[in-house]
């Protein structure tokens, strides 16, 4: 979502007679109550600066440990979407200048915090506990706002190289979306709008339409991606890749997309089409030498 | 109709309704969904814009990948050839050329994509068809 300064309408600069003058009376009141603040203040003796801090989950690179419980509840539930998948989650960079090595997550609540440990390829899974679920810990990396992104990793072993199954992505977006993972709107302004404009944007429903907006990211760059099902083959149009960078123009802004940097690898899937069964395979061709 | 009693009658106004003003609104209308049903693609009733898909209109996807080659032919040669692409551009020097447009004789009908890999030594590394129906 991109913001914009609209060109603000001029205030008259006429004002009648009366509205002047009672607002030259309060200016006046206003500042004679200042003074009269200054001076008790100055026979007040003045108090040691006390900072009181509290955990809060504006920061979205911090993540909430419930949610993301709840998203693990989802996953045991609808398992049968990649019955032989196991769920992890997984960091990645959003900006280039992101130190990706040696990164340090930890469960923070008001009295219990652990540390959670990070396998090399960023990925990671949550145990339960069951005090910091009631704390509504957070869970939060070491690293800035903004530097990192969050997906779930589901993924059915013993498949082809370079191609991925549907469910485990069908279930991908479910559990991603119920373990609010994905905040991606740059303001205040614009969570509220998004959530007025699409009360279901920001839920497992969300994956259920026929081509949601969910961006996947590849393990490589991207020049196509094919749905297989049997001998039926269709390959992605190209709006379906990037981002949907084919339809921007050139100077637009991804600062407010986490797929800033990873805009070579991204994708959107047709979930919600259910003519594509859940053993569809999705075969990747990357702009490498390689496959 | 008549007036709800205890209620003067509404004065008729002083506009009659004459047949081009009745027939204003439902035309109006038609025009509105017709423009609603055009949307962004270019689409009427399934119908596709006749947009060709490279500057030289009669140009086919065949020729156009026996113009180039994979390995040597340069961006500026390519753009001779096909004519000007939707270019997305990325940090690592790779460009993606997409030409979408329709093809003379094709089925089922819709937009043809035909899309040019360029790596960063800015020379064409691959390209790819995608006809209509995704194949």
């Amino acid at each position: 979502m991109h913001l914009c300064h609209a060109n603000r309408p001029r205030l008259r600069s006429k004002l009648p007679l009366g509205s002047a003058l009672l607002f030259a009376g309060l200016l006046g009141c206003a500042m004679a109550s200042t003074d009269a603040g200054a001076q008790q203040s100055a026979a007040v003796p003045v108090l040691p600066t006390v900072t009181v801090t509290a955990k809060a989950n504006r920061d979205p690179v911090e993540k909430s440990y419930r949610k993301i419980i709840r998203g693990m509840d989802l996953f045991e539930a609808q398992h049968g979407l990649a019955p032989a998948a196991t769920l992890r989650f997984k960091l990645l960079a959003r900006r280039r200048d992101t130190d990706m090595q040696q990164i340090e997550i930890n469960v923070i609540g008001t009295s219990v915090d652990f540390p959670v440990p990070l396998a090399p390829d960023n990925t990671f899974t949550l145990e339960r506990n069951k005090l910091a679920f009631d704390e509504d810990a957070q869970v939060v990396p070491d690293r800035k706002a903004r530097s990192m992104t969050w997906r779930t990793d589901i993924r059915t072993p013993g498949l082809p190289p370079h191609t991925r199954r549907l469910g485990d992505l069908r279930l991908e977006c479910r559990v991603g979306m119920e373990a609010g993972l994905i905040s991606e709107s740059v303001s205040l302004v614009g969570r509220i709008a998004g959530a007025l404009v699409s009360p279901f944007v920001n839920t497992p429903a969300y994956c259920d339409k026929v081509d949601p907006q969910y961006l996947f990211f590849a393990d490589r760059p991207l020049f196509g991606v094919t749905l297989v099902a049997g001998t039926r083959r269709q390959a992605l149009p190209i709006d379906r890749l990037y981002g949907g960078a084919s339809e921007e123009r050139d100077d637009e802004d991804r600062s407010g997309c986490d797929c800033e940097l990873l805009v070579d690898r991204t994708y959107f899937m047709p979930l919600g089409d259910r003519s594509w069964p859940d053993d569809t395979l999705v075969e990747f061709e990357t702009m490498g030498d390689g496959k | 109709m008549s007036a709800a009693p205890g209620r003067p009658k509404q004065a008729r106004t002083a506009v009659r309704s004459t047949p081009w003003r009745r027939a204003a609104v439902p035309l109006l209308s038609l025009c509105l969904l017709l423009a609603g049903c055009a949307g962004p693609a270019g689409l009427l009733f399934g119908q596709a814009t006749t947009e060709p898909l490279f500057g030289e209109k009669t140009m086919s996807v065949q020729a156009a990948r026996d113009s180039m080659a994979p390995g040597r032919s340069t961006k500026a040669e390519v753009l001779a050839a096909l004519g000007k692409a939707t270019v997305v551009k990325f940090d690592s020097g790779y460009e993606v050329w997409v030409y979408r447009g329709s093809v003379a004789g094709s089925q089922p009908t819709g937009k043809t994509e035909f899309v040019i890999l360029f790596g960063p030594d800015g020379v064409l590394k691959k390209s790819r068809v995608r006809s209509p129906s995704g194949s």
